[in-house]
């Protein structure tokens, strides 16, 4: 009887001694993030992705640039699942092969594009004055061209080409991330937490790379994924305007700049990888808008 | 060596107000207007005031957090006021503050363990004595080592206050400067807090500047109490003299005012008139006068002078001897 | 006795349920108020207080909480149950409510003139030339000095103190049978809360309002009320006359809560305290509440919860200590003093 008894105190007080939810940041964030059921699909969708961009050129069923003069613009069939182009090549195979050049091309940029931001941003809010002054004014320089006209302005300096498309890119996102890590910068370095911080005396290289900038991580992770979708866009539309990857390249805008000629007779040049193009992009933008809904603290289911 | 550990002399602090585009005059608020203090080695200072008062902002100020406009800090005999970031970091190790919100002092993304030992790794304390330290460190506090690996948001509040007191503690430090520490608390939370600092101070000699609005609790933990109103301090003396003759009629409504836990009290109680003015447009003469139930034309014109009336006891009142008794 | 009765509660039971479980945010709280009468609610955060008062006022909806058992009977008729038109009916007509932020009552884009005249005309059916007028009285009633020009400002123009002024104003303009004061002054400084109370306990004599006052302070319970429940954990622990209260309290709870206060003119060196942490709502223990804190707790506490007994005529308390326990038990006689 006494065991009985006991065993409910006992109970109890090992329960108290548990850890009490037994949640990291990061398990909730990923127990909120699984509730997000098309933000789900687009996480695994990336990773296929990914998974494609990495082996699917060894995979692909046909050489993407020998010219097949026999099958030219040729439907889809069993033989060419998405038909043939005006070479006759194959446009599945290309496409497959095209995401590895569109993945690379849209991290990489943005990745450039966000590392310049972040630090620009995290300068500008937590030392503020002049020097914020001076980094947002350009910001606000760079933002007020349109982003394409800016993009084909510094490509007509540096000269066609993928590496010169992503540099260009990258420098029209670097604004934006500087906004966006400047505002949450300024949130966070009002925080009681940094202040606690700073009386203790840490520098304030500590004080930005231990508090601050995690603080500002959640932000750019969402608007990270979502500029991929609109830097895969706009390396596509340099690639169509010719300005960008070169033929015979599967770049996924040159190949749609390839089939603009037989729009009339042969629309599937254009649409696979037109498709292509679209669901990339609208699959981070959907990812985007989860992990923002996951990741914000004000978003209570 | 001076005999007190930190002395605050005329200290100002004045924030710029911005007005439109096109207005020439700059409007302050003078959050902190000319306040004087000693605090002497092992002895607990009060600063009790209302919202607004200035309190905040002077311990703010004290702990090199904001740069006065005006006025000297002295710490161990030496003036800190002019010391730059740079400079002043090695003394950091001397004062650490307590904040009032256990929620937002503590970085939720850093388990307790991380934020304790902050202040270790900012100090230059051995990799290998750290985790030692920290584990000793909760211990002191009254938590354990299991709670080392888990994040604030797994506490309660006072548990978190707790997690806030051992890492204001972990550089031993020789002054506390503690911003209402008990307010955001439970009640039944409350005491034991109280109650830790007190054995704390006795432990390590430690001294504090505490800074609440509650004077019960004050009363409670106080050797000396400064009372502040709009940026100025008012009174300021003994826990006992203050408690039992105060001089400055916004300190006896001040006593006056708060709600006695006892239904059969009998209560005289001064209820003061009006609200607090606003520190960008503070009232002329002695601010206190819009309030105060003995102002006179002298009120409205003059500044009353800051004196001792006898045995450290400061005031601020054209009348305090008339009002004695 | 009973013709002055307003409000009985009995056995309510609001319960919050999620996908993680169910919490008994309040669990089996009774109490009454007659008319005039200042009934005084204490206890910490997450003791259910607050969540009492959102069920008698029916504001229940926007929450996952729900009312699962128990009556609230408003002058006999039982809220629970009531449809939302005619809930609106009794708030405000019958019963009023003023909060601790008065901010968040307040619309922040109109100004304070068009709300109170709001209120009235839909309270009173007065015309829109007479509301008017009737906002600048009850302004006028609240100890507002310049009501004609406070009616032109809007609320975040007010300090804190004027804004709950204007609440209570509102709350009171149709003069409400109850007034439910969820923590009125917690936000404000001491010298601004005694006007507040007095300016309370001033209205309400006038009109006969009973109050609902829910606190964690024991000092405005000491000022302000005639009987209190002591809440802890979603249980009342303790319900009587506010002398009794606080001179022969006799749950462990009430207890160690008035001995660990701080009081003026008492000088100790430490506080007695009681042990642990509030708890957590969803992790109660099975028996008392109580019992992982309180220095009394016996086997019985941890196995099984105790009633809200009567120890002595209106005076209860939910505690094992003051049963028959079995011989082999350690008891205390009489109250435990800490």
């Amino acid at each position: 009887m006494t065991e009985v008894k006991l065993s409910k105190k006992e109970q109890y007080i090992k329960m108290s001694l548990e850890n009490i939810e037994n949640r990291t940041p990061f398990s909730e964030f990923w127990r909120k993030f699984k509730k997000q059921k098309l933000a789900f699909i687009s996480f695994f969708f990336v990773i296929f992705l990914i998974v494609l961009s990495i082996i699917g050129p060894s995979i692909v069923p046909y050489d993407i640039t020998e010219p097949d003069y026999v099958n030219v613009l040729s439907g889809p069939s069993a033989e060419h699942w998405a038909g043939t182009d005006a070479f006759g090549r194959d446009i599945f195979s290309r496409v497959i092969a095209g995401t590895q050049i569109s993945l690379i091309v849209g991290l990489s940029s943005v990745l450039l594009g966000a590392v310049g931001g972040t630090l620009l941003g995290l300068i500008a809010g937590y030392y503020g004055k002049w020097v914020d002054r001076i980094i947002m004014r350009i910001c606000d320089i760079l933002l007020a061209f349109p982003g394409i006209l800016l993009a084909i302005g510094i490509i007509a300096i540096l000269g066609p080409g993928l590496s010169n498309v992503v540099i260009a890119v990258a420098i029209f996102g670097v604004p934006v991330f500087a906004r966006i890590v400047r505002s949450s910068t300024l949130a966070v370095k009002s925080t009681l937490y940094v202040e606690a911080t700073t009386s203790i005396g840490a520098r304030p290289l500590r004080i930005i790379w231990k508090h601050i900038f995690p603080g500002t991580v959640s932000s750019i992770i969402v608007y990270f994924t979502m500029r991929i979708g609109s830097a895969i866009l706009t390396a596509a539309a340099l690639s169509f305007l010719g300005l960008g990857a070169q033929p015979p390249t599967p770049e996924w805008g040159a190949m749609l700049s390839g089939g603009r000629d037989y729009l009339n007779i042969a629309p599937h040049v254009t649409l696979f990888p037109g498709l292509a193009i679209f669901i990339t992009a609208l699959a981070f933008n959907l990812l985007g808008d989860g992990l923002r809904d996951a990741l914000d603290p004000k978003i209570k289911e | 060596m001076s005999q007190y550990l930190l002395e605050a002399r005329n200290i100002k602090m004045h924030f710029p107000l911005k007005k439109g585009m096109f207005s020439r005059k700059e409007n302050f608020v003078k959050a902190v207007d000319g306040v004087s203090f000693t605090i002497k080695p092992g002895e607990t200072l009060s600063i009790v005031g209302e919202s607004g008062c200035g309190k905040s902002t002077t311990g703010r100020v004290l702990m090199k957090l904001l740069d006065p406009t005006e006025g000297r800090i002295i710490f161990e005999g030496e003036d800190i006021t002019d010391f730059s970031a740079d400079k002043i970091r090695p003394y950091r190790k001397e004062f650490q503050m307590i904040f009032q919100d256990p929620y937002a002092s503590l970085n939720p993304r850093l388990t307790v363990k991380e934020i304790i030992e902050e202040p270790l790794i900012v100090h230059n304390l051995e990799k290998s004595k750290r985790q030692e330290r920290v584990i000793e460190l909760l211990e002191v506090v009254g938590l354990n080592k299991y709670h080392a690996n888990r994040y604030p948001h797994e506490f309660s509040g006072g548990q978190r206050q707790r997690i806030g007191i051992a890492r204001a503690l972990a550089v031993n430090p020789k002054l506390i400067i503690a911003d209402e520490p008990v307010s955001a608390l439970d009640v039944s939370i409350q005491s034991q807090i109280l109650n830790l600092l007190k054995d704390l101070q006795e432990q390590y000699n430690l001294t504090y500047l505490f800074i609440a609005h509650d004077l019960s609790v004050v009363e409670h933990i106080s050797d000396r109490v400064a009372v502040m109103y709009l940026g100025r301090i008012v009174e300021l003396t003994d826990r006992d003299r203050l408690f039992k003759n105060p001089l400055h009629p916004y300190t006896k409504a001040l006593l006056s005012a708060v709600p006695i836990p006892d239904p059969s009290a009998k209560k005289n109680r001064i209820v003061l008139t009006g609200d607090i003015p606003s520190a960008a447009n503070p009232p002329s003469g002695c601010t206190f006068h819009t309030r105060c139930p003995f102002a006179k034309d002298v009120c409205v014109e003059t500044t009353p002078e800051y004196r001792d009336y006898g045995d450290n006891h400061f005031v601020a009142c054209h009348f305090a001897e008339e009002l004695e008794g | 006795m009973d013709n002055n009765l307003l409000l009985e509660v009995k056995n309510l039971k609001t319960h919050f349920i999620s996908d993680s479980g169910t919490v008994k945010a309040v669990d089996d709280v009774s109490f009454k108020i007659s008319k005039g009468e200042t009934l005084g609610i204490v206890g910490e955060s997450g003791s259910g207080k607050s969540v009492t008062s959102l069920s008698i006022m029916g504001l229940l909806k926007d929450t996952p909480g729900k009312i699962v058992g128990g009556e609230i009977l408003f002058e006999g008729t039982d809220l629970v149950g009531v449809s939302e038109s005619e809930m609106r009916k009794i708030r405000g007509n019958d019963i009023a409510m003023i909060f601790q932020e008065p901010m968040t009552s307040l619309n922040p884009v109109f100004r304070i003139g068009r709300q109170i005249e709001e209120a009235v005309i839909l309270h009173t059916k007065l015309s829109k030339k007479h509301a008017r007028g009737r906002a600048i009285e009850i302004l006028t009633a609240v100890g507002i000095s310049r009501p004609a020009e406070i009616i032109h400002d809007y609320p975040h123009q007010l300090s804190g103190g004027m804004r709950q002024r204007v609440m209570i104003a509102m709350a009171m303009a149709c003069i409400p049978k109850i007034l439910i004061a969820d923590e009125p002054t917690t936000a404000l400084d001491v010298t601004i809360q005694a006007q507040i109370l007095d300016l309370m306990r001033n209205l309400t004599e006038v009109s006969e309002t009973a109050i609902l006052l829910i606190t964690h302070d024991l000092g405005v319970v000491a000022e302000m009320c005639d009987r209190v429940v002591v809440m802890y954990g979603g249980r009342a622990v303790e319900e009587s006359d506010v002398h009794s209260i606080f001179s022969n309290p006799q749950h462990p709870y009430t207890q160690g809560l008035l001995a660990s206060i701080p009081k003026m003119g008492e000088r100790v060196d430490r506080l007695p305290s009681i042990a642990g942490n509030v708890p957590i709502p969803s992790r109660m223990p099975e028996g008392c509440k109580f019992a992982p804190r309180c220095p009394f707790a016996m086997d019985i506490c941890w196995e099984e919860e105790p009633l809200l007994k009567e120890v002595s005529p209106n005076h209860s308390s939910r505690c094992w200590l003051h049963e028959e326990v079995p011989e082999n038990e350690s008891v205390f006689v009489g109250s435990p003093k800490y």
